[in-house]
Formats: C-alpha cells, sequence, structure tokens
C-alpha cells in the first residue's frame, strides 16, 4: 500500500468465478465523494492508454472521488488467458468490479468511465450496477466497425515491414467461420469473441440512459464527430443530461509516447466537480 | 483556383498527425515515413482522415507502401480513386 499526500492506493484481488481480477484502488484520505470505475479499452489500446488512466484516477481521487481501476479476465494482470473470454465475461467484470468499489462505500453513488471500447462494455452494465453518472472518452460506437479498425491496423504492420498487406478483411472472416482463432495486432480472437465483439452496437442502447452523461471525443478536428452527436442526441432524448466536449489531443490510446492527455483529464474532473455540485 | 489534392493532403497530415510542421513545409516527394516520421499508428489516421476528407474508401488490398510513401503517390492514389 502507498501512501500519497491526500490519498492512498491499494492493489485489490476481486474473486471472479474460478479467475480473479486484478485491480487498483486510490481511496481520498477523508471519506469519497462518490466512486469512479474505470473500464479499460482492450487490446494494444489498454497498454498506450495506461499512463493517462493512472492519471485520471489519481486526478478524480485528489477531488475526493474513490476510483477503482482493474483488468478483464484474460487482460493486464487479470488471471485467464485472452483467448478464454468475450465480451459477456468482461460486462460481467465490470459488475463484479462495480460490487466491489460499492462495498467499501454503499451509501456513495457509482460513476462509470470508459475509454474507447470500454465505453461500449460500461452502456451495457451502468444499469446492473445502478450508475449514475457515465464518462464517455472517445467511445466506440459499433464493434464491427472497431474489429474493421483493428484489422487494419494489422494490414499497414504488414504493410511497413513487407510493403503489402497479404489478408484481407474476407480471408479473415472465412478463417472465422472455419472456427479459426485469428490474430489481431498480436491478440488471438476468436470467432466466439469476434462474433459478440461485432454485435456491439452502442446505437442501439436501451430506452434507459444514466441520469448525467460526459461524452469526449478526442480528435484533432474542432467539432464533435457526427456520430458522436448522434449519440449525444439520442441520449438526451432518452433523459440523460449530457455534456459533450471536443479535446484536442493526439490518440494516446494507439501511442507509445508519453502524451500530455492534461486536457482530457481537466475536461473530466471538471465536470465531475460540476454534477457533484448539482446532484 | 480550387485546392491541390496534395495541399489538402499536406493539410489533413499535418492536422490529423499532430505534426510541428507548415503543412507547405512538406515536400511531395520526400518519403512520409523516413523523412516526416509517419509511422504505423499515424498510418491509420491518416487512411482514416483520407476517406473523411476525400469521401473514398481504401481496400484492404490497397494497402501497399507504394500508395503511402510520398504526398505524391497519395494524391495519385486519391485521384484515381475519386
Amino acid at each position: 500500500m502507498k501512501s500519497g499526500p491526500a490519498y492512498r492506493e491499494e492493489q485489490v484481488i476481486i474473486p471472479q468465478g474460478a479467475d480473479w481480477l486484478y485491480a487498483m484502488l486510490h481511496a481520498p484520505a477523508s471519506p469519497a465523494k462518490n466512486l469512479v470505475l474505470i473500464c479499460n479499452p482492450l487490446f494494444e489500446e489498454r497498454k498506450s492508454a495506461h499512463r493517462v488512466l493512472v492519471d485520471m484516477a489519481r486526478s478524480l481521487c485528489l477531488q475526493g472521488s474513490a476510483v477503482l481501476r482493474f483488468d478483464y479476465r484474460g487482460c493486464g494482470d487479470s488471471s485467464g488467458s485472452f483467448e478464454s473470454f468475450s465480451v459477456r465475461d468482461w460486462i460481467d467484470d465490470i459488475r463484479a468490479a462495480g460490487v466491489f468499489l460499492k462495498s467499501r462505500a454503499p451509501d456513495r453513488h457509482i460513476v462509470l468511465a470508459g475509454l474507447r471500447l470500454g465505453c461500449a462494455l460500461a452502456m451495457q452494465a451502468w444499469r446492473d450496477i445502478g450508475a449514475e453518472r457515465l464518462v464517455l472518452l472517445e467511445p466506440i460506437l459499433s464493434g464491427a466497425e472497431y474489429l474493421d479498425q483493428e484489422f487494419r491496423k494489422s494490414l499497414i504492420k504488414e504493410m511497413m515491414t513487407s510493403g503489402s498487406g497479404t489478408r484481407t478483411g474476407e480471408s479473415v472472416h472465412d478463417d472465422l467461420l472455419q472456427g479459426k482463432t485469428v490474430d489481431f495486432d498480436g491478440f488471438p480472437v476468436s470467432p466466439v469473441l469476434y462474433r459478440d465483439m461485432a454485435a456491439l452496437d452502442v446505437s442501439r442502447h436501451e430506452a434507459a440512459s444514466p441520469r448525467k452523461v460526459l461524452v469526449v471525443n478526442v480528435t484533432s478536428l474542432d467539432h464533435l464527430s457526427p456520430k458522436l452527436l448522434k449519440l449525444c442526441s439520442s441520449l438526451k432524448s432518452h433523459g440523460s443530461d449530457v455534456q459533450a466536449s471536443v479535446v484536442s489531443e493526439p490518440p494516446f490510446w494507439n501511442l507509445v509516447d508519453i502524451v500530455d492527455s492534461s486536457n482530457l483529464i481537466k475536461t473530466t474532473t471538471d465536470w465531475m466537480q460540476v454534477t457533484d455540485e448539482h446532484d | 483556383m480550387p485546392d491541390r489534392i496534395e495541399d489538402r493532403l499536406k493539410r489533413m497530415i499535418v492536422q490529423r498527425l499532430f505534426m510541428k510542421i507548415a503543412p507547405e513545409k512538406i515536400e511531395d516527394d520526400k518519403s512520409l515515413i523516413e523523412v516526416y516520421g509517419v509511422d504505423s499508428v499515424s498510418l491509420l489516421e491518416l487512411v482514416v482522415g483520407i476517406e473523411e476528407e476525400f469521401g473514398v474508401k481504401i481496400g484492404d488490398k490497397e494497402f501497399n507502401v507504394k500508395n503511402f510513401e510520398t504526398v505524391a503517390a497519395l494524391a495519385a492514389f486519391v485521384k484515381a480513386k475519386m
């Protein structure tokens, strides 16, 4: 356990069936104002985004939130092998992490904060956890489009090393239909995982939405993307109080360099503070 | 006078890749990879940018380094698709 001036950090193991989730709890020195559960991105994005999410957690903690970061089964420091799990398992992991976090302060409400595909998973789990607020950082809205993008990343890497890509989307689909596991940027994607991920579609979210939602578009452009505009509109039509923000920063979830994500962190902590005050 | 595709590409490259260089300083025939440091991650951003900016779709079989080598090569590739 490590103590800082105004918070402490505690490694936690959360039992999850035959496996366990590795988690880090950032707890403020004084009683927590609220509880924040961070839902990681997947694949290589999880590694690249690590430091930003640690900084985010610490900043939120300094503001009075108890924050839990955790790894899904088969990912990061949690048990199990990646190819053994799928989307529904990871949604269950969010629920389990939420139950743990809530047990630390049962009278505090939970905020789910997702990054990239973590947003799509969070949107499947928020109701079961009873989350009242949702933070969606550069949300992936379509699992199918995300898989396409991951596949393209592989093609580009192949192209950079050998001049051209050798696979096609069609050949990948054929392999999956034959029950083969395919490689996506070093990660084994089983037919089950591919199917479940391709079925993720945030635009088809259920009628109810959390009370308050922050949607952040991390982009080089100066306006919200059309897809996120549509998401915000849909959330509002279901009764959510939505704040949409554009943060001009590089896509840190794709980079190995250290990226200054202070604007993203400030946007998130400011929203948390304002929505705390109005609760 | 309408923008050259090369100039639109340069502006897009600088903006999307957060490059600290004026677009007009990027030379048409210099290697994007070796001279301007464009890597595989940047290329994915570039691909998305090209598709959005020019309304084209880059097929799996078109991921060939010769199409992305220089601004000139990229422009020729995009023009052929438009």
